[in-house]
Formats: C-alpha cells, sequence, structure tokens
C-alpha cells in the first residue's frame, strides 16, 4: 500500500519535473509535456498502469475540489462582471447547445458513413 | 482578548506585534479571527472543510446547482466577506492547491490509455465529433460575444469554458484572459451542460452511446463527463476521453483564437 503510493507519487514527481524542464526549451506547456511522457511511458510498459490506483484515482475522482481556489479569486472580478452577469450566462447556455449539439451530430454522422451505427 | 473588543481604532496598539500592518480592520476586535487566518493552513482546511461539506451536499440533493465547486466557492467568499477576512489570508493557503493543478493534467494520461481500445475503434467520428465542437465553442462564443456587445477581455476569459479548468487556465493565461472568470464560465458551463443535455439530444437527435458521451464531454468536461457516466458505461468512458482531446485541441489552436481576437 506506502510502496504503492510512494511509486505514484515520485514517478508523477519526476515525470512533472522532466515536462516543466522541458517547457523551457519547447513553446508547449510543461503539464501537456509531462502528459504526452506519462502516456508513452504506459504505453511502452515502462510504467504500470495497474499501481495507479490509490492516490491518482482519488485525485482523478475529485478534480472538482482543484478549482476552488482560482474560483474564490471572482472576488476580484466582481467590478468586470457586474452588468454582464446575465449576459454572460446566456450566452455560455447558448454556446454550450450549439457545442453539444455539433459535436454529436458529427459523431453519428461519421459513425453512419463508416457502418460503425448500431 | 476579551479587553481588546471594545476599542475603537486599534492601530496604535498593533504597532508592537511583527507584521502588524498585515492585520486589516483593527476595530473589529477580530484578533482571534485574524491569528487564525494569518497563517497558510487557514487556506488549505477551509476550502477542504468547504469541498467535503458541498460534496456531501451534492450527493444528498443531486442538484447541478449544488455542485461543489458552485457551493463551496459561494460559501467561502460568504465566509470571507461577512468575518472581513482578506482574500489573501486565503490565497496564502489556498495558492499550494491551485499548484497542483498541473499535477491533474498529468493524471488524465490514465483515462487516455485505458480507454485506448475504445478510442482505437471510433477513431475517426470521436476526433472528426471534438473538432467540429472546439470549433463551435470558439466561433459561437465570438460570434455571440459580438451580438450582445460584450468586450474583448470577457471573450479572452471565457473562450476556453468547454475544457477542463487546468487547461482552460493555460489557455486564458496565453489570451491575456483573467483567470477567476475563466474559472466560472468553466463551472457555469459545466452546469449549462446538465441543465440542457435532455432536451438538446432530443432536439439534435443523438441517441448513439459514443455520440452522447463525446457530446457531454466536449460541451461540459468533467462535470458532463459525471452525467455521461450516469448514462452508461461507453458513454462516460467516452466523455472522460473527450475531455482530453477536446483540452489538447483548444491548447493547440490558442495561437489561431490569438490571430482571431487581435483581427477582430
Amino acid at each position: 500500500m506506502i510502496k504503492q503510493i510512494v511509486y505514484e507519487v515520485v514517478t508523477v514527481v519526476v515525470i512533472f519535473a522532466v515536462g516543466v524542464f522541458g517547457s523551457s526549451f519547447i513553446p508547449v506547456p510543461g503539464s501537456l509535456i509531462s502528459m504526452g511522457l506519462f502516456f508513452i511511458l504506459l504505453r511502452t510498459k515502462l510504467l504500470d498502469v495497474q499501481k495507479y490506483q490509490c492516490v491518482s484515482t482519488l485525485i482523478l475522482k475529485n478534480l472538482a475540489f482543484f478549482f476552488i481556489p482560482p474560483a474564490v479569486q471572482i472576488i476580484n472580478s466582481m467590478d468586470e462582471l457586474t452588468g454582464s452577469i446575465v449576459k454572460l450566462v446566456v450566452i455560455l447556455a447558448i454556446s454550450n447547445v450549439l457545442v453539444m449539439g455539433v459535436t454529436g451530430l458529427v459523431v453519428q454522422l461519421f459513425m453512419n458513413r463508416t457502418g460503425e451505427a448500431s | 482578548m476579551g479587553g481588546d473588543s471594545g476599542h475603537q481604532q486599534c492601530s496604535c496598539h498593533g504597532g508592537d506585534r511583527a507584521g502588524g500592518s498585515a492585520f486589516y480592520e483593527p476595530d473589529r476586535g477580530g484578533v482571534v479571527i485574524k491569528l487564525l487566518t494569518y497563517n497558510p493552513l487557514f487556506g488549505i482546511v477551509l476550502t477542504f472543510v468547504f469541498y467535503i461539506v458541498s460534496l456531501r451536499v451534492y450527493r444528498k440533493v443531486r442538484n447541478p446547482l449544488a455542485h461543489p465547486v458552485l457551493l463551496s466557492m459561494v460559501g467561502i467568499i460568504l465566509l470571507l466577506l461577512g468575518g472581513k477576512i482578506p482574500l489573501n489570508n486565503y490565497k496564502s493557503g489556498a495558492k499550494y492547491i491551485a499548484e497542483l493543478l498541473p499535477v491533474t493534467i498529468i493524471l488524465l494520461a490514465l483515462p487516455l490509455y485505458r480507454q485506448l481500445p475504445l478510442l482505437r475503434e471510433h477513431r475517426l467520428p470521436i476526433l472528426a465529433g471534438i473538432a467540429a465542437g472546439t470549433l463551435t465553442s470558439a466561433v459561437s462564443l465570438v460570434v455571440l460575444c459580438w451580438l450582445f456587445h460584450v468586450d474583448r477581455e470577457l471573450l479572452r476569459s471565457i473562450l476556453p469554458k468547454s475544457i477542463t479548468t487546468p487547461l482552460g487556465l493555460i489557455v486564458s493565461d496565453s489570451l491575456g484572459g483573467i483567470a477567476s472568470i475563466t474559472v466560472i464560465s468553466i463551472v457555469f458551463t459545466g452546469i449549462l451542460g446538465i441543465l440542457v443535455y435532455a432536451p438538446v439530444f432530443r432536439l439534435f437527435r443523438i441517441r448513439h452511446a459514443v455520440a452522447r458521451g463525446v457530446a457531454l464531454g466536449t460541451a461540459s468536461h468533467a462535470i458532463g463527463t459525471s452525467k455521461a457516466l450516469e448514462l452508461g458505461e461507453i458513454d462516460g468512458a467516452m466523455s472522460s476521453l473527450a475531455i482530453i482531446i477536446s483540452g489538447v485541441f483548444t491548447v493547440v489552436a490558442t495561437p489561431l483564437f490569438l490571430v482571431l481576437l487581435a483581427w477582430l
């Protein structure tokens, strides 16, 4: 159990450091470099996907937790938002309906074309 | 402490403490509050407590408007405003939680790897759908902001509204947006996704599980995925796949958005 947690934390921290280091050479966010690297390491079986069950699962299931601090900072932007909050919600709602509809339609269209539809 | 609460202005008394200038609102007698909150642990513990409590509430009421992020945000803001606690006291601890955001992106490689067989099987429809959705998001926002006369600064902040927060913050940062507005628009978009998905699926006749999952994940990231998981296993897997791919598409398309914004 403890061995597994150490394995998870140590490998992810090392991968994170490599990503940060790499982002000073190529104009890609460090976290994306790290994600790609992690994926390649899993794909080549250099890292064992079965070992990422404890901390990783806990974090992935509670992603929302990490959004809270940036969300609270909205206090600082109240001035910019008052007066446009209703507009903002209307814009987001319309855009959301369009994105969801178009995405689903395109997926189904391509599935029919390639004969995958059930 | 009791003797302190009576006086009007204590800025003259506060001087003998180290860091006395950090104590705001000295007339409220809130020395205890200040001592408690002027500590990085305050922000960390507060975030944990509010998250755990609001997660319980959310699981009980099952209403998208009670989403943990929304509840915790409102709760913490009310507490800070009510207790006259400066935002910086909260931030001194909460910033460590925010700094873990890149780590959560790295971990997204896990679901991506685990769902590789599903992605392979429906490669073309999934990638085409997500690309179309990402494009629709950007174009619809530009048009709507123009229609509603919303200023450019707000547009920069809400452009990444459909993708997962850690990646959305990267995009917003490179576009020159305001981080907190980006987060709010992402949270709102997620919640709106749960509210509108049923009529949207009926209206656009989206019936296939793969299409439903990809649509929910592309439009409403992790919050939409929580709904997709309720609809079915394939929906959920497809939705979490869509979070990662649409996020990466949007980050990669950021230079394009910059050109678009400059041209507007």
